[in-house]
């Protein structure tokens, strides 16, 4: 099988000496759909941050498609790996929606043309076609989200990275965002707290714990084991 | 959301919006160029620049009321000034006496002038801020060449601006729940600790911003669509423009 992701034996530590990840290897292959969970400070956010070369690892590598993420690869895998920050409201900085959808793509290079063309796909695929001349900050937190996942569908990475993508949604804004999550054929990788949004859209946990991978297996498997979610600080969503 | 009224006006159709920025901005620096430099002794002159400002709030359809409040807004800077003026500026003829103070005419004059110096250019700036979205604005600026750096900070001002706003609120809101008398001591204690929180979040934001833009590939030049679209309206309105004023100047020498 092909690993799309490869990370082996990952260490970081902050600049403060805090060790944030200690010696996490995981393989992820083409399609997959993963969690990570885990308590707060786990290391969720910084693993994340290594995928597409924002942190440096301090030990350990990273592989992308195949290739190694280091200096020298990060600018022709970056574009691959579509990372959708926590808060949308550092996602998305430009003054209009059509600004920021079209963020990545001129960075990317593209003719003008194509860079309309995959404005306007990314805007249809999230719901929201015609929103290219709004202002960010005259939207909701639903709608946001979805624009910052446009802003990095317009880019067609092959793999998506989302952290707690349903965070501070409301049921419905957070229903609509899950089936759209569920349509979406790229390789997933979510850190997330809402377990009953894993057993909708993904089919494989990884649970970090203290920066270690403390297990990784099947949705059904992993999200029913009662007391290895309970040992790792986190609730069965059933209960 | 509440702050969305900054952009309210500049978000209507007119035919003044539909012009293209870059229009808008050439006359309103031309304008406040011509309004400024008419000289102080021949203000009869400035009645010419009425007409255009009339012409365009009438084409624009922007509500008088409110437009003329934020007017208001801005006239504390020069009041004081203008009440200073009569008094201080001795020069022409003594027209009142007021106490120990006396009031002069050419000061009078120059007070006179300042006000109407004053309505025309901050008018003719109003006018363009409520008839061109900041976007649409920031990319005219792109069109005269300003450099895309200088531009960019512009836009994070503009974009971050509410953020800062709302979260200053949120802070004061939890200070001032949290407070047994809002206004006492502890408060006024508690501000520079909250000037400090807001600077390090902001820093922080920044941060996470600009991962978020190495995330998509962000490599140091800034790239946007140029979409502009220059129209015969607008050569229409420029020619126009410069025309009205050449006449002027003609007639007035």
């Amino acid at each position: 099988m092909q690993h799309i992701v490869s990370v082996n034996a990952l260490g970081y530590s902050y600049h403060d000496g805090t060790a944030a990840l200690r010696g996490i290897s995981l393989q992820i292959t083409v399609g997959e759909r993963v969690a990570i969970i885990g308590p707060n400070g786990a290391g969720k956010t910084t693993l994340l941050l290594h995928l597409n070369g924002i942190l440096q690892p301090t030990a350990g590598t990273i592989e992308i498609c195949g290739r190694k993420l280091d200096r020298a690869s990060i600018a022709e895998l970056r574009p691959k790996v579509g990372v959708v920050f926590q808060n949308a409201d550092d996602q998305l900085f430009m003054p209009t929606v059509f600004d920021d959808v079209a963020f990545g793509p001129l960075n990317m290079g593209l003719p003008p043309d194509e860079v309309k063309r995959r404005v306007s796909a990314a805007l249809s695929d999230v719901g929201l076609a015609g929103f290219e001349r709004k202002a960010p900050y005259h939207l909701s937190g639903g709608e946001k989200k979805a624009i910052a996942i446009a802003t990095v569908l317009s880019m067609s990475p092959e793999i998506l990275v989302l952290d707690e993508p349903t965070g501070s949604l409301d049921h419905r804004a957070r229903r609509r965002l899950i089936r759209l999550l569920a349509q979406l054929p790229h390789t997933l990788i979510t850190a997330t707290h809402d377990l009953r949004m894993v057993m909708d859209v993904c089919g494989r946990v990884i649970i970090l714990d203290g920066g270690k991978v403390a297990a990784d297996g099947r949705t059904s498997d992993i999200l029913l084991d009662a007391k290895l979610l309970e040992s790792h600080g986190l609730e069965s969503p059933d209960s | 959301m509440h702050h969305a009224y900054v952009d309210r006006l500049s978000g209507m159709s007119s035919p003044m919006h539909r012009l293209d920025p870059r229009t808008k901005i050439i006359c309103t620096l031309a304008f406040c160029g011509v309004a400024v430099s008419v000289p102080a002794d021949r203000l009869a002159l400035l009645a010419w620049c009425a007409p255009p400002l009339i012409a365009a709030l009438a084409v624009s359809r922007l509500p008088l009321v409110y437009f003329l409040k934020r007017c208001l807004l801005l006239s504390p800077f020069v009041a004081t000034v203008l009440v200073l003026f009569p008094f201080t500026q001795h020069s022409g003829t003594e027209l009142a006496r007021v106490g120990p103070l006396v009031v002069y005419s050419g000061g009078l004059l120059m007070s006179v002038g300042l006000a109407a110096r004053f309505l025309c250019t901050v008018l003719a700036a109003l006018i363009l801020a409520c008839t061109t979205p900041f976007a649409a604005l920031l990319r005219a600026l792109e069109g005269f060449r300003i450099p895309r750096l200088f531009i960019m900070v512009l836009s994070f001002l503009y974009r971050y601006l509410f953020v800062l706003v709302d979260e200053s609120d949120r802070m004061r809101r939890a200070r001032d729940s949290r407070s047994p008398r809002p206004g006492g001591a502890a408060t006024l204690r508690a501000t520079p600790g909250m000037v400090g929180m807001l600077f390090i979040r902001t820093y922080d934001r920044s941060e996470r911003v600009y991962s978020a833009m190495l995330a998509r590939g962000f490599d140091g030049a800034v790239r946007t669509l140029d979409e502009l679209h220059f129209h015969f309206a607008d050569a229409a309105v420029l020619i126009g423009f410069a025309a009205y004023f050449i006449a002027a100047f003609i007639i007035a020498r």
